[in-house]
């Protein structure tokens, strides 16, 4: 029951969250160059903050499993790639939706563009080895060494943009070197917001998916038992 | 074929698997060759996405005649909003092409606004067929009464 509940005070607080980050979003002035299409970078930037953390999530989870063999390390790692993966999809539909009205063009084959583009594949690759192992064990540890091997992808898709040139901006706010933030302070605050906001909302999402990763095995468990139970008691049970 | 065991005696200690060691071993060579062709074939640059003018000064018998991409700075813009005919300068600093491009363009495009043209040069001219504008990754709010006004004129 407090589990349950743990999960819908979590989901509680990501759409307020999101609430606040939209009424923030919206209710912030406009850019001088480029008027409201500065808003995309308020969805934008948290969603691809999302996939770099499910990503990390997946290599820690992975690494989790590899050191302790408890199974729900497993099905965390594979909820987290999940949701890499669909919050990858919707960084690309909303940066392509940006990038039109501003570069002219919906896609370039910059080095930004061309290593989100491969996460897809490392992680599409990593579902598609988890479909393609029946037997749990091998499963989660093959699955655990791609996961953490993939985490490679966020260092070097968070660099593209300094270490070769590109069509995609550079950081707005510098982590490396001295630390600064180049766009108004009121785009500051909206953007923390946001990004607490999607920090909450992959934590709901990797809880949810977790717990319905958990029933499904439980479920797989009991058939299987099912299938060398007496007739009777299948039929009971 | 030789007598079965008697049943009571008990059974020696299973093998295990001898798994053979070539597909990893391949795979482990196939890795470490990817790595060194990262690590010392030109695909660094191949992953630069643009020339600037100057090295095109530089190595012009190397582009000579191909399609290229060069990034730079717009100047001297001369726009036929009329034929879409679109003349103007791209520039580092340290070397300076004049660009022809026809077709629209984004509503950023303006002077000193970062620019990608794709074409090839014919004598001195670039002849663009793409045209992507790039934008600083700096964004900012209208700080006076004026640049309020100016951008209001600007998004009708």
């Amino acid at each position: 029951m407090s589990q349950t509940l743990i999960t819908r005070l979590l989901g509680v607080a990501t759409v307020l969250l999101l609430l606040i980050a939209a009424g923030l979003g919206l209710s912030a002035p406009l850019d001088i160059h480029q008027g409201s299409l500065v808003r995309l970078m308020f969805v934008h930037v948290p969603t691809a903050w999302l996939s770099y953390l499910a990503y990390g999530g997946t290599g820690l989870f992975g690494l989790l499993y590899l050191l302790r063999r408890e199974r729900r390390w497993d099905r965390l790692a594979m909820a987290s790639a999940e949701i890499g993966v669909l919050f990858t999809v919707a960084t690309i539909v909303g940066g392509m939706l940006w990038a039109k009205p501003t570069w002219g063009v919906y896609w370039v084959w910059d080095a930004r563009l061309t290593t989100t583009a491969f996460s897809l594949v490392i992680y599409g690759g990593y579902l598609l080895i988890r479909s393609m192992i029946d037997d749990p064990e091998r499963r989660a540890r093959i699955s655990a060494v791609v996961g953490l091997v993939g985490t490679l992808y966020v260092p070097v898709n968070y660099m593209a943009v300094e270490w070769w040139r590109g069509v995609h901006q550079t950081q707005t706010l510098r982590l490396l070197g001295k630390p600064s933030f180049g766009a108004a302070p009121v785009y500051g605050w909206v953007l923390l917001t946001a990004t607490v906001a999607f920090t909450f909302l992959y934590l709901y999402l990797l809880r949810v998916r977790g717990i319905l990763a958990a029933r499904e095995e439980a479920r797989e468990e009991r058939e299987l038992l099912g299938e060398f139970a007496p007739v009777g008691e299948a039929v009971r049970g | 074929m030789t007598a079965p065991a008697p049943l009571n005696t008990p059974l020696p200690q299973a093998r295990s698997r001898k798994r053979n060691p070539w597909p990893a071993v391949a795979g482990f060579l196939g890795l470490v060759g990817v790595a060194g062709y990262f690590a010392f074939s030109n695909i660094g640059q191949n992953l630069e996405y643009f020339v600037t003018p100057t090295e095109y000064q530089q190595q012009q018998a190397k582009y000579a005649g191909k399609a290229i991409r060069i990034g730079g700075l717009v100047q001297d813009v001369k726009n036929d909003p009329r034929t879409l005919d679109l003349t103007f300068k791209v520039t580092d600093g340290g070397a300076t092409f004049p660009v022809q491009y026809h077709g629209a363009v984004s509503d950023l495009f303006k002077e000193n606004q970062g620019v990608v043209v794709r074409g090839h040069f014919q004598g001195e001219t670039f002849y663009a067929n793409d045209l992507v504008v790039k934008h600083s990754e700096e964004y900012q709010v209208p700080k006076t009464q004026a640049d309020l006004k100016k951008m209001l004129q600007d998004s009708k």
